[in-house]
């Protein structure tokens, strides 16, 4: 049998077979305008392959009715491939595409009218087997149409080319392919010796394949896995089978009846089971061909990022996520080098978080890098030329550019998260040196998402477990972890030296009764701030309590730790010193240290010989540092504040002898004002020491009038506004005296508050009601109230039932409305008896 | 890729985008830009002998501290480190050094260093200007992979060179004559083969000096009849037929018609490009004679390539990352020539006004060495955006040299030292002058010399304007190099003199208490003093036209 019986229908078959696995590909594939118009154009192409095929089977119904199936394809084909052109150039063509539509269905209705061809006749003549036909002269009509198809078709390749900018590049597959239909069509008639082979056909075949290779270099679709299926490879075994059977058939019925007549009887078994052993086969060739070919590596990528995602879903450890990321992406896409840059918002930049390169490289890029604000503006990854072509590329720095360069950077993929960009994956050129594809940076974009919601997670539990270790004031370790790394340090270093401060601010009640809790709270962070300056690495800082502090230093001796102590001291001053409000001065702290295993011999007893150290501080007279010691162990007797004025009593009384030496009149005033008051705070119900202090801030309320020139203490006329200011001055100037008298500094609420008024409108805070401490208010009334029934040198005494009028009518705006009436009510009851002198 | 590549398999979106995206900028980004590479540029300098010079030792750390600290600097500042070429003291290592003449001749060659990276941006700048030159509107532009090109322009050292150079590497420009030939030519022969070769092969870019462009243009048929010569019929074997048979053409159609072969009858041009001053006079005639309209681009020896026109060809935009740019309004730079102790108050570019005039002040970025460094060249600020064209930042067009310079077709600075230097050597009994630069009716610029002869010496000899203008010529040419090429390649006359009666300058400047500036100064001064040379009243308005 010669070659050409079996060509005459193998052709047809293998090309229908070619055009209706592309169409399958496409069926499973994302699909556009362009698509859809591919495959229609493929049915076209396979109508015309099928037609041909079941024409030269002479299938049934009859070889006329295949012969105008087959012509209805190919009059289909140019009014299709203009479709085609239209939608992958994205030109509109309503006219030309509605006429040649029309025309193209003329056609189809003349073609079934068989107008154009008769019905074909098959014959075998001499072992060369031909079908002929006799063609009518209508069949010029769809030739024409045809031609001006075509023609229109040309010239919207060049209008893509001119207008659009569509790079001749992306023709020449469809040219090709054009080119290869044309010759297909015309050498058969042309070439007697090919008459009888159906080219035609096979061309058609060759194209279709031309324009898929067209369609995937321009990306215009991506294969699905589906292609891969059993399904797709038991269509494929199947049609495959057949063409093999219908053209191996008669081929092996000749061999068995040549080779074997015996058993005759069997040839139909022999060959049924030779058909599905080749059937096994194929199946496994094309299940293997179909996977290997496509979707392999789409497969594997799948795969990789399934598993990707199952192990981030199960850890929320930051490094972890990043080294299973860092496999993710090594084993998908190998690359000369990966760098993850996470953002730090301490200082607003990316930093590099691993590297897969062998030299591993710190990458950082600042948060008004070039790229990160390009990155910012995308949601998907982009290859790194894309970025040198933007105007972003121009404001980069030579240094910037440099490593970017040397680090072979070819693919930026962002990480966002609630449209933030918190990270930058910059992968470098790929180890076979091509660009990343288009299924690879979907991939890429896929896993970008993945890890993006890991990292977010991690994020969210970094940061509560910061919480929890953290204090939220001061952003210091909390008293809890402080214990438990004190705990694992004391278990770790046998032997080791380590120490333990603890500081302790004083006073900071009464700074907080003074300037209000807000201050103090930044306070408390200026000093945690102080703290980590100064130990920085050398150990852990804690809050321990309100206003208590700890610092636990591994590796170090008491000596070293009285130094670090020193130096915190003179940060703290020169913090103060810095603030430029001399009010602020007097804060100060009483630090204990204590040191294992000198000292103590566990975590618990540093912990307590470390208070008592501070104790000890306290006791003496604060603003100092203690080194426990077990020979000076033991706990220092208690003072209270009696004693502490009892010990100080000389030093008031100098105060206020000098005030006397200077003006007599203030001296004598401080008297009665402290008299006045301690009598008002013991009737308002203020328990002795409080009463006493309230005392002591009489004598010195005015105490900063020493440093007021004698010409205006003691001028007969009016102030002016400028010698009225600096009277005003003697409240902060007294602060800055007493400030001295670090045990006295229990008075200082009270003397610092006496010119305030309830209203808010007074001195020097302007503070109002409570906020006013009791004691300043007390002195507030009674400093009023001994002016007016006061002689001095620029006015008569008042009467005092004048003064108490205006201390009732002030009641509520100057004075505190229950202060002031049980004042008057007092002094009017004669329970607090007007001084004179 | 090379830019050739991306016109052949790019979308010419794509490579608009490449090249021309920065016309996208807002202002804004615009100057994030500018600071952005001022940032690098200033720790350059802090690293560098001349940076730390300039900085007194004080790094700035921002901007306004860099604009506050650092002192408005001119090229003496630089001449030491420059002139001994001494690289180990600047920002970078220079690749090139351009050069240009210093105050017409009279002090060494002025040189200027170029990083690698300022030509880097040059280059992409350039082949930006180059798309621009040849669009119509944003985005549509259509040049062809290779490009027949006329470029008259001086070739390296001076930085008009920098072109070809930075061109070739990415671009088939078939330069007319061969870059090789070009340079063993004088540039006059280089005008006249190159013009020779465009006539036979045709043209597709011309690129040179708008000076020159306009002679050739007004003198088309000259050219073509012969490039220099007549055609010999041998060299009609060099014509390629599509040439031939354009000339031909036009010769019938001239004959017919009675009117004179314009260019546009012989060329299809891509791109016109010029540069130089007074290119803004020219344009009209030139976009009627060619058929396109020229887009001018501008730069200079020490900044390279700083700005190009747009598809519209109505106004200069500058690049952002070239230089970062300052400007001194007219009236601030006034105040500083005639006080030198004051220092004029910068703007930046978005601080501009329109319809003011500047003096721009520069700082090169990239590694270059000039800093905060006055150009001499005036700007005028045409608008702040354009809204027709979709630009967000402000347009120029260049004015000319600052007042103290008188810049004659692009080819000659003369300063006032230059023209003392001259009266000087020709030993003329001169009392004292002034010059400034005018226009004549074909609208070249020329100097005009007001000169008042010492009265013993008019009285002992002859002593007329033509006399003058003849021997100051002639020491004008000595002196200054280019100042001959002005005659010789444009025709044009650069020199008049108006003879002044002796004692007027004294008179002015007894009777407005000023003297009379001797570059440029301004026309109502002028007028004033021509009233006082007639004898007749001073009077206001704008009567002067020259």
């Amino acid at each position: 049998m010669s070659i050409n019986p079996i060509l005459f229908s193998l052709i047809p078959g293998f090309a229908l077979l070619c055009n209706v696995f592309l169409l399958m590909t496409l069926l499973t594939a994302r699909k556009n305008k362009t698509i859809h118009s591919f495959m229609l154009l493929l049915g076209a192409f396979i109508l015309w392959t099928g037609g041909s095929l079941l024409l030269r089977l002479q299938f049934y119904p009859s070889p006329g009715f295949w012969n105008q199936i087959c012509l209805d394809g190919i009059i289909l084909v140019p009014w299709l491939y203009y479709l085609l052109t239209i939608n992958y150039l994205e030109i509109k063509g309503f006219f030309l595409k509605a006429l040649w539509g029309g025309g193209t269905a003329v056609m189809l209705v003349m073609n079934h009218l068989s107008l154009f061809l008769s019905e074909p006749v098959i014959s075998t003549d001499g072992g060369q087997t031909a079908m002929r036909y006799e063609t009518h002269l209508l069949i010029v009509l769809p030739v024409l149409l045809a031609i001006c198809i075509f023609i229109s078709i040309w010239r919207l390749m060049l209008t893509g080319l001119r207008r659009q900018g569509t790079p001749s590049t992306h023709f020449i597959p469809l040219l090709v392919g054009v080119g290869v239909m044309l010759v297909g069509n015309v050498l058969p008639v042309t070439t007697p010796v090919l008459n009888s082979l159906p080219l035609d056909t096979a061309a058609c075949a060759v194209n279709a394949c031309c324009i898929y290779y067209a369609f995937c270099k321009k990306r215009l679709f991506a294969l699905s896995r589906q292609i891969a299926s059993k399904g797709a490879a038991y269509f494929m075994t199947i049609s495959v089978s057949a063409l093999i059977l219908l053209a191996a058939l008669p081929t092996v019925q000749g061999f068995l009846s040549r080779h074997l007549p015996a058993l005759a009887a069997y040839h139909t078994v022999i060959i049924a089971v030779l058909l599905s052993i080749l059937v096994l086969l194929l199946y496994n060739l094309l299940s293997v061909l179909l996977n290997n070919v496509f979707v392999r590596d789409q497969i594997a990528r799948e795969d990789g990022l399934r598993a990707f995602s199952d192990a981030v879903g199960r850890t929320l450890r930051l490094d972890e996520i990043i080294d299973a990321f860092l496999e993710l992406l090594r084993g998908a896409i190998p690359t000369h080098g990966v760098y993850i840059c996470l953002y730090t918002p301490e200082d607003n930049c990316y930093r590099s978080a691993l590297g897969t390169s062998p030299i591993r490289r710190d990458v950082t890029l600042r948060g008004d890098h070039p790229l990160v604000m390009w990155l910012g503006k995308h949601s998907a990854g982009l290859h790194y030329t894309e970025f040198t072509h933007t105007s972003f590329y121009k404001s980069m720095w030579e240094t910037e550019k440099r490593l970017l360069r040397d680090l072979n950077i070819s693919y930026l993929l962002p990480i966002r998260c609630e449209g933030r960009l918190t990270g930058i994956v910059l992968l470098a050129e790929k180890e076979n040196h091509k660009p990343y594809c288009f299924e690879e940076t979907v991939f890429l974009d896929s896993a970008a998402s993945v890890v993006s919601i890991a990292l977010q997670n991690a994020s969210l539990y970094e940061t509560i477990r910061q919480e929890a270790q953290r204090d939220g004031l001061t952003g210091l370790y909390n008293r809890r972890y402080f214990t438990e790394q004190l705990q694992g340090e004391v278990r770790k270093n046998h032997g080791q030296v380590l120490s333990v401060i603890l500081l302790n601010l004083d006073n900071f009640r009464l700074y907080n009764e003074l300037y209000g809790t807000g201050a103090g709270d930044q306070v408390l962070q200026d000093f945690a701030g102080l703290l980590t300056q100064v130990i920085g690495t050398r150990g852990t800082v804690a809050r321990y309590g309100g206003k208590e502090f700890a610092v636990l230093l591994p590796f170090t001796d008491a000596a070293t730790a009285q130094g670090l102590t020193a130096r915190i001291r003179e940060g703290l001053h020169a913090h103060i010193s810095r603030t430029g409000e001399a009010v602020e001065k007097f804060l100060t702290f009483s630090a204990g240290v204590c040191t294992y295993p000198t000292a103590a011999h566990s975590a618990d007893e540093l912990l307590s010989y470390a208070n008592l150290a501070v104790f000890s501080a306290k006791q003496h007279g604060r603003n100092r540092t203690v080194a426990y010691s077990r020979s000076e162990a033991g706990v220092p007797p208690v003072r209270d504040k009696a004693d502490i004025a009892l010990e100080y009593t000389p030093t008031i009384y100098a105060l206020t002898a000098a005030i006397d030496a200077k003006d007599h009149y203030t001296f004598s005033h401080s008297q009665a004002v402290s008299e006045y008051a301690a009598a008002l705070a013991k009737a308002y119900g203020l328990d002795a020491e409080h009463v006493e202090t309230i005392r002591q801030a009489g004598l010195l309320h005015d105490i900063g009038k020493i440093g007021i020139p004698d010409a205006i203490l003691t001028k007969t006329g009016r102030l002016t506004d400028e010698e009225y200011a600096i009277i005003k001055q003697h409240v902060e100037r007294s602060i800055e005296m007493i400030r001295h008298l670090p045990s006295l500094t229990y008075v200082i609420p009270s003397v610092l508050g006496h010119h305030e008024r309830y209203d808010g409108k007074g001195y020097p805070r302007g503070i109002a009601g409570e906020q006013i401490p009791v004691g300043a208010r007390c002195l507030g009334v009674v400093d009023s109230f001994d002016a007016m029934v006061s002689r001095r040198s620029y006015k008569e005494p008042m009467p005092v039932a004048d003064a108490l009028q205006e201390i009732r009518r002030n009641l509520g705006t100057q004075f505190d409305p229950a202060l002031g009436a049980l004042f008057v009510r007092l002094v009017e009851s004669g329970a607090i008896e007007v001084m004179q002198y | 890729m090379r830019f050739k590549e991306k016109l052949v398999k790019l979308p010419p979106a794509e490579v608009w985008s490449q090249y021309c995206s920065f016309l996208d900028l807002s202002m804004d980004e615009y100057m994030a830009i500018q600071f952005r590479l001022l940032e690098e540029q200033i720790a350059l300098l802090g690293g560098c002998g001349l940076g730390q010079r300039l900085f007194g030792g004080q790094v700035p750390r921002t901007v306004s501290e860099f604009r506050q600290n650092v002192p408005l600097t001119k090229y003496e500042d630089y001449a030491d480190i420059l002139l001994s070429r001494r690289a180990d003291q600047l920002p970078s290592e220079p690749v090139i050094w351009l050069e240009t003449t210093w105050e017409s001749g009279s002090r060494p060659v002025k040189v200027a260093p170029c990083s690698a990276q300022m030509l880097e941006t040059c280059q992409a700048n350039m082949l930006g200007a180059m798309l621009l030159a040849a669009s119509e509107s944003r985005g549509k532009f259509c040049l062809k992979p290779s490009a027949r090109t006329l470029y008259c322009l001086a070739p390296l050292p001076y930085a008009s060179g920098l072109f070809p150079v930075l061109i070739e590497p990415e671009y088939d420009m078939h330069f007319m004559p061969p870059l090789r030939e070009a340079t063993r030519m004088s540039f006059s022969e280089q005008n006249k083969a190159g013009f020779k070769l465009a006539v036979q092969g045709g043209m597709d870019i011309y690129f040179g000096m708008s000076s020159i462009i306009y002679t050739v243009t007004k003198n088309f048929n000259e050219f073509i009849s012969g490039a220099g010569g007549k055609w010999k019929l041998s060299s009609l074997a060099g014509f390629r037929p599509a040439m031939l048979y354009r000339l031909l053409k036009a010769k019938y159609h001239a004959s017919r018609d009675g009117k004179p072969i314009r260019p546009r009858d012989l060329f299809d041009l891509q791109a016109l490009l010029c540069i130089g001053t007074d290119t803004v006079l020219f344009k009209d005639e030139l976009e009627d004679a060619w058929g396109r309209r020229p887009l001018e681009i501008h730069g200079g020896t020490e900044p390279t390539c700083i700005g190009t026109e747009t598809w519209s060809r109505d106004g200069l935009v500058l690049f952002p990352d070239a230089c970062f740019y300052e400007f001194i309004p007219e009236n601030e730079m006034l105040r500083n020539m005639d006080d030198p102790s004051y220092t004029p108050k910068t703007y930046l570019m978005d601080e501009l006004t329109a319809g003011q005039d500047y003096e721009l002040v520069i700082t090169v970025l990239k590694g270059g060495s000039f800093t905060r460094y006055r150009v001499g060249d005036m700007y005028r600020c045409l608008r702040l955006k354009n809204e027709r064209d979709g630009l967000a930042m402000p347009q120029f067009e260049y004015l000319d040299r600052v007042p103290s310079v008188i810049d004659i077709a692009g080819f000659t600075r003369i300063t006032e030292g230059a023209v003392k230097r001259v009266i000087q050597m020709s030993r003329l009994e001169i009392a004292d002058w002034f010059a400034r630069k005018e226009y004549d009716g074909e609208k070249r610029a020329f100097m005009h010399l007001y000169v008042e002869v010492d009265g013993a010496a008019a009285a002992s000899h002859p002593m007329t304007e033509q006399i003058l203008r003849e021997h100051m010529s002639i020491y004008f040419r000595h002196y200054d190099h280019d100042y001959k090429d002005l005659k010789r390649l444009l025709g044009i006359e650069p020199l008049r003199i108006t003879l002044l009666r002796e004692g007027v300058l004294a008179e002015y400047h007894a009777r407005y208490g000023r003297p009379m500036r001797r570059i440029n100064p301004p026309a109502q001064d002028i007028i004033d003093l021509m009233y006082l040379q007639n004898g007749g009243s001073p009077r206001g308005g704008d009567g002067f036209c020259q």
